[in-house]
């Protein structure tokens, strides 16, 4: 007998649970709850919101654990339900915020985002690194939703462009493309937030060479 | 910017991403992008600007699931376990309204049909009224008899 427990792989748990062992479920949402937080709040920037929407993947996972197949994987299963209930929410948020708002201000999308993703940046502490954090944040939410998606996929969980593909459906070419627009635009908003904060870091900004590339 | 630096800032992404084995450019596009970026300190200004922007991101803080996450998970789940227990599916529904609709239209048509129940319950009191009614009839005609014939056996004994 072997001293280390058995690991698990993601099918044979799937296996396990569609064969009625429901309490095996828990092993899927022990090993993926983090990767799936994460993802939600860094794409809707929210702590409790983040927690309640990854609630909602995990249950939509076990709904429809029926239509996963053994050949595809696991994980990209469940970062697609996750990508869609994600999107699904930012809509209906979107879609609140335009209601809630005045007919002047209706046409202002970006700034009611601002509005509504600046309730949790007020609870930070703008020490110097989190002002940093926050700008990147900031900056994130100013990306459109699909920008978003693939940026984050990219650079913060590190997915590969063929993962990236194989959960959001989307082509290897459109991935490139959406990333390269991502960073740029993100590269621009913090550039510009910093030209414009009365704090500004010179020394920081030299280091990067940014007044020269301003120069040309 | 000139043109040649303008090319090269459009792929410096996928510059920045490509990985040995995992190449989104053609072998020439990267030496071309390399020996320019040697070059032009303008455009390798932009990849660490970008580079920056990355590490930024990575840099991010993680995000800890909620202490009691699996077990709020798995109670939904529970719950909504028991909910599905407890409700008829659906066309057990259906088949109950079908059911208490076509028993209506049977007790509506039924009532309503000429030669019901009542009309032939009615047809039977009249018949038996008109019955009861010649009977009665009948026993006036044979009461008014018997009284004429007492009246001319009286006559009759009155002149003796």
């Amino acid at each position: 007998m072997q001293k280390d427990e058995p690991v698990f792989s993601d099918d044979d748990v799937v296996h396990s649970v569609r064969e009625g062992n429901t309490h095996n479920f828990e092993i899927l949402v022990d090993r993926y709850k983090n990767k799936i937080v994460n993802f939600i709040h860094k794409m809707i920037f929210d702590h409790d919101e983040a927690q309640s929407l990854a609630q909602d993947v995990f249950i939509k996972v076990y709904e429809t654990i029926g239509r996963y197949r053994p050949q595809d994987n696991f994980q990209s299963f469940i970062f697609t339900i996750a990508k869609n209930l994600t999107l699904n929410y930012i809509k209906k948020q979107k879609r609140m915020l335009w209601f809630s708002s005045s007919p002047g201000n209706s046409g202002q999308d970006s700034s009611a985002n601002e509005r509504y993703f600046r309730t949790e940046a007020e609870q930070h502490d703008l020490m110097e690194k989190d002002r940093q954090q926050l700008l990147v944040s900031e900056g994130l939410k100013t990306l459109k939703e699909n920008q978003r998606i693939a940026l984050i996929m990219k650079v913060y969980l590190e997915f590969s462009y063929n993962k990236i593909a194989d959960i959001t459906g989307w082509s290897v070419p459109k991935i490139e493309t959406l990333i390269s627009r991502g960073k740029s635009s993100l590269k621009a908003y913090i550039l510009e937030a910093q030209d414009k904060s009365p704090n500004k870091n010179m020394q920081e900004k030299s280091q990067l060479g940014v007044l020269e590339v301003r120069s040309i | 910017m000139n043109k040649r630096c303008n090319e090269i800032r459009t792929n410096l992404s996928k510059y920045q991403d490509s990985v040995p084995g995992y190449e989104l450019l053609t072998p020439q596009m990267r030496e071309a992008i390399g020996l320019h970026l040697e070059e032009c300190g303008a455009c390798r200004a932009q990849l660490e600007l970008l580079q920056m922007v990355t590490q930024q991101v990575k840099s991010l803080p993680e995000v800890e699931a909620a202490p009691n996450f699996t077990a709020q998970v798995m109670g939904r789940l529970k719950e909504k376990q028991q909910r599905q227990l407890f409700s008829l599916p659906s066309w057990v529904y259906s088949f109950v309204f079908v059911l208490f609709l076509a028993l209506g239209f049977f007790i509506t048509y039924t009532l309503e049909s000429p030669g019901s129940l009542d009309d032939s319950g009615q047809l039977q009191e009249e018949m038996f009224l008109a019955q009861t009614l010649t009977e009665t009839q009948d026993l006036r005609l044979m009461a008014v008899q018997d009284s004429s014939v007492e009246l001319m056996a009286g006559a009759g004994s009155y002149g003796d």
